[in-house]
C-alpha cells in the first residue's frame, strides 16, 4: 500500500452493545484513506453516530480493534482522540452560551501566559485558520447571540484550532441553509486540499453525491457496502440504506372543491418581544389543498403557527376556519375542532418524552368520550387503539408502553403523525414534518400527508427544506422576512432557483450573490 | 434621633459593624458562586459554616493557635462539602434535598458533641481562645477619615482579597473558563477533553474552605464562643447575595454590603435608648432589605430579558 493511500482511520469487526442490550454496532468494518471525504451513510438508528462516539473515545466499544495511521489505539476519553489529532463536530453544539466566540474556540487547550488565559496570541491562531479556510467569524461576540450557520463554523474552527487532522462531522447540515450547507462544504474542500482527512455523517443523498470521494453505508449495526462515489448513483446508495426500493410516490388526485376550508386575512402577529414578526400575511386553503410556506427558519414561521393555534394573540387580521372566525381562540378550543397539528419541534411541543406511546397517542382527547369510562380512563380501550395505530403507522417499538423518549425521531414524528391524522382532520398543520428523520420515514409521513389531501383535508405545510415543499404543495408562498413575497401555483415552471431567491432576497429580479 | 445616626456614620463605627456582619457573607458567597458556576445551588453553606464555627474553637482553645483553629475548621466544612458534593454527582440525589440533609446535620451534630464533650446544651465559652488577629494600619489609623479601614479582623481582608481572586481565577484562567463550562454545558466540556467531575469536586472544596474561613471567623474572631445554630441563617442570606450580585464575584460583594448595611442600622436602631419598638421588628430589617433588593433584582432581570435585542449585523 503506497504511503498517500494510506488507512488513516480502519475499524475492523466492531461491536457495541449497550449496558440495556441496544446492539448499535454487530460487525462494523470502516476504513478511511488520508486526505479523502468519507461519507458514512445510514438511517436513524444505523449506528453511525455510536461508531463515531467509539472511535472519538465518548463510548467504550464492546469488541472490535481502531487503527488510526497504522497504529492500534483504545482511547478512554475525548482527550486522548484529540491528542492523536482527532476532531469530532457533534450533532448538537457543544458550545458555552455565554462565552464569546473566541472563549469557546479556546476551551479545553487555552494557551497560557504564567497562569493566565493568553487571549491574544489565541486570537492570533484563530484568525489565521479563519483567512485560510473561509470560516468568517465575529471572535469577541458572545455564542448565544450567532446564527446556527455561524455556530456550525465556530465547531469546526474549534477542532481546526485543536490541531485536528482528522475531522468527524456528525450531520452538519441538518440545520444549516442550502446556502450555508454551500459555503460549508467549500471550506471542507480547502481542507482536504490541504491534507486534512474528513468523514461526513449524513443521510441526504444528494450531499454524499455532491462532495464525497467514498461512501460507505451503515445498516442495522453493520457495514452494508463502501464504495467510490464516482462509481456509484444515489439510488443505489439509497437502497442499500434502506435495505429495498423506494415505494412510488402517491399519485396526487387534482381537487375539484372549491370550498375554502382555512383562511388568513391580513395578519399581523408580533412576537413576546413585541418585534413584528408576520407581516400583513393573507392566504386561503381550499379542500384538497397543499399550501406549502417555503421560507428559512426564523423568518415568521413560528409566530404564525402560534397565532393560529392560540399561542400568540395576533396584532391584527382574522383567521377562519370553516368559514368560522377562530382568530385568538384558546388553544383548547382550537384543539376541538377537526385540525390536526403537526409541531415543529417534536420534543418541546409534540410529545411528552417520559411518557408511553398510548398515553402520548390520547394526550388531546382523554377527555373525549371515546376513552372515558365514567370518570375513568378507559385503558382497555386506550391501548387496543394505540396497537391499532402503531400498527397502522409501521412505528417501531415494543409496545403500546414504551417510553416515547427512547424511541428514535423517526419514531417519534410518527407517533404524533399517526395521533393527529387519526383524529380525521379537514385541516392539517405540518410544520416540518420530517426534519431530522430518516428516508423510510419521510417516505411514509410524506405519503401520509398525501392520502389526508386526496381524502379531502386542507393541508398546510410549513417547511424549510425545498425539495419537500416542491415534492407536496399545489400552491407555494414564498416567505421571507414576514412576508408571503410571493404565491404560486406548484408547476413545472417552479424552480428551485426561483423559490430560492425569494425566500433568500425576497425579491426576484436580484441575483443572489454568487459564490 | 436623627442626630444619633449621624453621629454613628460620621464617627464610622457603623463601618466596623458592617465589615464585621459581611466578612463571613462574603465569603460563603464566594464559595457557593464556585459550586453555582458548576451548576449545584449549594444550600450547605449555612450547614458548612456552623461545623468549621465548632472545630476551630474547639482546636483553638486546645492548641492555643488561631491558624490550627482555622485549618480544623476548613478541614470540617471540607468534608460536608465534599460530601454534598459525593452524593450529588455520584448518586445523582437532588442537591437540595442533600443540602438541606447537610444542615440538619451539621446542626445536631454540633448539639451533640456539644452536650457530650462540654456538658452544654446552648453555648460553649472556653478559656485561653486565640484570637484572630486584628490588622491595625499604622500610620492610617490615626488620619480621620481614612483610619476606617484599621482595625478590622485579617478575616475581613482575605474576604476581600477572595472576591478579587475569584474574579481573576473565573474570568483570566483557564481553569476559570472549565469551570464556567462545566457548569453552562457540560458536554461542551468532556468533547473538547475536559474531566468534568475533577473540576466538579475541586470547587466543592474551593467552597468548603471559604465557608471554612467564613465559619471559624464567627466564633473565634467576630466573637469567642461557640453557640448553637450561631450562623443564624448567614449561609441562606449568602446564597441571596450571589443572586443579588447577578453571580459576579463583585456583585457578591456589592449585595453583601447592601445586607451588611441594613443589618448595622438594624443593630444601631436597637441600641438606641429608649425606643419602644419591638425589637423582633427591628432584627427583621436586614431580611426585609434582601427580600427588597432581591424582588428589584428579579424586576430588573425581566425587564432585560423582555427588552428589545439589538440587532447585530
Amino acid at each position: 500500500m503506497g504511503a498517500d493511500n494510506q488507512n488513516v482511520i480502519e475499524m475492523k469487526d466492531m461491536y457495541k452493545i449497550y449496558p440495556n442490550g441496544t446492539v448499535a454496532n454487530s460487525g462494523v468494518n470502516f476504513c478511511v484513506k488520508r486526505g479523502e471525504i468519507h461519507a458514512l451513510v445510514g438511517e436513524n438508528g444505523a449506528g453511525k453516530t455510536t461508531l463515531m462516539k467509539v472511535l472519538f473515545g465518548l463510548e467504550e466499544k464492546t469488541k472490535g480493534a481502531v487503527y488510526i495511521s497504522g497504529k492500534e489505539v483504545n482511547f478512554k476519553s475525548p482527550r486522548e482522540a484529540i491528542a492523536s489529532g482527532m476532531g469530532m463536530v457533534h450533532q448538537e453544539f457543544m458550545l458555552v452560551p455565554s462565552y464569546t466566540v473566541a472563549q469557546n474556540i479556546a476551551l479545553g487547550n487555552e494557551k497560557k501566559k504564567r497562569i493566565f488565559c493568553d487571549r491574544k496570541a489565541e486570537k492570533e491562531q484563530m484568525e489565521k485558520i479563519s483567512k485560510q479556510f473561509g470560516l468568517t467569524a465575529d471572535f469577541d461576540e458572545p455564542v448565544y447571540r450567532l446564527s446556527v450557520g455561524a455556530k456550525q463554523r465556530i465547531e469546526i474552527l474549534k477542532v481546526l484550532y485543536n490541531n485536528a487532522k482528522i475531522i468527524i462531522l456528525d450531520e452538519p447540515t441538518a440545520v444549516l441553509t442550502p446556502q450555508e450547507t454551500e459555503e460549508l462544504f467549500c471550506s471542507l474542500r480547502l481542507m482536504v486540499k490541504d491534507g486534512y482527512t474528513i468523514v461526513l455523517i449524513t443521510h441526504k443523498i444528494k450531499e454524499v453525491m455532491d462532495i464525497s470521494d467514498s461512501v460507505t453505508v451503515l445498516r442495522n449495526g453493520q457495514t452494508i457496502q463502501t464504495l467510490k462515489t464516482s462509481e456509484t448513483t444515489p439510488d443505489e446508495i439509497t437502497s442499500l440504506m434502506i435495505g429495498r426500493q423506494l415505494k412510488p410516490k402517491r399519485e396526487r388526485i387534482k381537487s375539484q372543491s372549491e370550498k375554502t376550508v382555512f383562511q388568513v386575512d391580513h395578519l399581523n402577529v408580533m412576537d413576546r418581544r413585541g418585534a413584528l414578526k408576520v407581516k400583513d400575511m393573507s392566504f386561503s386553503i381550499k379542500q384538497g389543498e397543499i399550501f406549502g410556506i417555503a421560507g428559512v427558519e426564523g423568518n415568521g414561521q413560528s409566530e404564525l403557527i402560534d397565532a393560529i393555534i392560540g399561542f400568540l394573540k395576533p396584532a391584527s387580521g382574522r383567521v377562519f376556519y370553516d368559514g368560522k372566525d377562530i382568530t385568538g381562540i384558546s388553544t383548547s378550543e382550537f384543539r376541538k375542532e377537526p385540525i390536526g397539528y403537526i409541531p415543529d419541534d417534536r420534543n418541546l411541543r409534540g410529545s411528552s418524552l417520559s411518557q408511553s406511546v398510548a398515553e402520548n397517542f390520547i394526550i388531546c382527547s382523554h377527555s373525549g368520550k371515546e376513552f372515558n369510562k365514567g370518570p375513568y380512563l378507559d385503558w382497555k380501550e386506550v391501548r387496543k387503539k394505540s396497537r391499532d395505530l402503531i400498527e397502522e403507522y409501521e412505528i417501531k417499538t415494543d409496545s403500546e408502553r414504551a417510553l416515547v423518549g427512547s424511541m428514535s425521531g423517526g419514531n417519534v414524528q410518527k407517533v404524533i403523525v399517526a395521533r393527529e391524522i387519526s383524529k380525521k382532520p379537514d385541516l392539517l398543520i405540518a410544520c416540518q414534518p420530517t426534519r431530522g428523520v430518516d428516508i423510510s420515514s419521510i417516505e411514509y409521513i410524506h405519503n401520509k400527508i398525501i392520502e389526508q389531501r386526496n381524502k379531502g383535508a386542507a393541508v398546510l405545510l410549513i417547511s424549510a427544506e425545498l425539495t419537500e415543499i416542491m415534492g407536496l404543495s399545489d400552491k407555494i408562498g414564498m416567505l421571507y422576512n414576514g412576508e408571503l413575497v410571493a404565491i404560486r401555483e406548484n408547476d413545472d415552471t417552479v424552480t428551485e432557483k426561483e423559490i430560492g431567491k425569494y425566500i433568500l432576497n425576497g425579491r426576484q429580479d436580484q441575483d443572489v450573490t454568487e459564490e | 434621633m436623627a442626630s444619633f445616626f449621624f453621629q454613628q456614620i460620621f464617627n464610622l463605627s457603623i463601618f466596623a459593624i458592617v465589615f464585621k456582619l459581611v466578612a463571613p457573607v462574603i465569603l460563603a458567597a464566594v464559595g457557593g458562586l464556585f459550586c453555582g458556576k458548576v451548576g449545584v445551588m449549594n444550600i450547605g453553606l449555612e450547614g458548612a459554616m456552623l461545623v468549621s464555627a465548632f472545630f476551630s474553637i474547639v482546636v483553638n482553645s486546645l492548641t492555643g493557635n488561631w491558624m490550627l483553629g482555622i485549618l480544623a475548621g476548613c478541614a470540617a466544612s471540607v468534608f460536608l462539602c465534599l460530601l454534598l458534593a459525593f452524593f450529588t454527582f455520584k448518586y445523582k440525589a437532588h442537591h437540595i434535598v442533600t443540602g438541606f440533609a447537610i444542615n440538619t446535620f451539621a446542626s445536631a451534630i454540633t448539639v451533640f458533641m456539644l452536650q457530650t464533650f462540654f456538658g452544654s446544651s446552648g453555648s460553649y465559652q472556653p478559656e485561653g481562645v486565640a484570637m484572630i488577629p486584628v490588622v491595625n494600619i499604622p500610620i492610617i489609623e490615626k488620619i480621620p477619615i481614612l483610619s476606617v479601614i484599621s482595625g478590622h479582623s485579617l478575616i475581613v481582608w482575605i474576604a476581600l482579597l477572595c472576591v478579587i481572586l475569584c474574579s481573576i481565577v473565573f474570568y483570566k484562567t483557564p481553569y476559570g473558563a472549565h469551570l464556567i463550562a462545566v457548569g453552562e454545558n457540560v458536554q461542551a466540556a468532556r468533547s473538547v477533553g475536559i474531566n468534568d467531575m475533577k473540576i466538579k469536586y475541586s470547587a466543592f472544596v474551593i467552597c468548603g474552605i471559604l465557608c471554612g474561613i467564613g465559619g471559624a471567623f464567627l466564633s473565634t474572631g467576630a466573637t469567642s464562643m461557640f453557640v448553637r445554630d450561631m450562623t443564624a441563617g448567614n449561609g441562606f442570606i449568602a446564597l441571596a447575595v450571589i443572586s443579588l450580585g447577578n453571580e459576579r464575584p463583585y456583585g457578591v460583594l456589592r449585595g453583601g454590603l447592601v445586607f451588611g448595611f441594613a443589618n448595622a442600622i438594624a443593630i444601631l436602631i436597637e441600641t438606641y435608648p429608649g425606643l419602644s419598638i419591638p425589637s423582633q421588628f427591628i432584627q427583621a430589617i436586614p431580611y426585609v432589605a434582601t427580600i427588597v433588593m432581591l424582588t428589584i433584582h428579579v424586576l430588573q432581570n425581566n425587564r432585560k430579558m423582555t427588552a428589545p435585542v439589538k440587532k447585530t449585523k
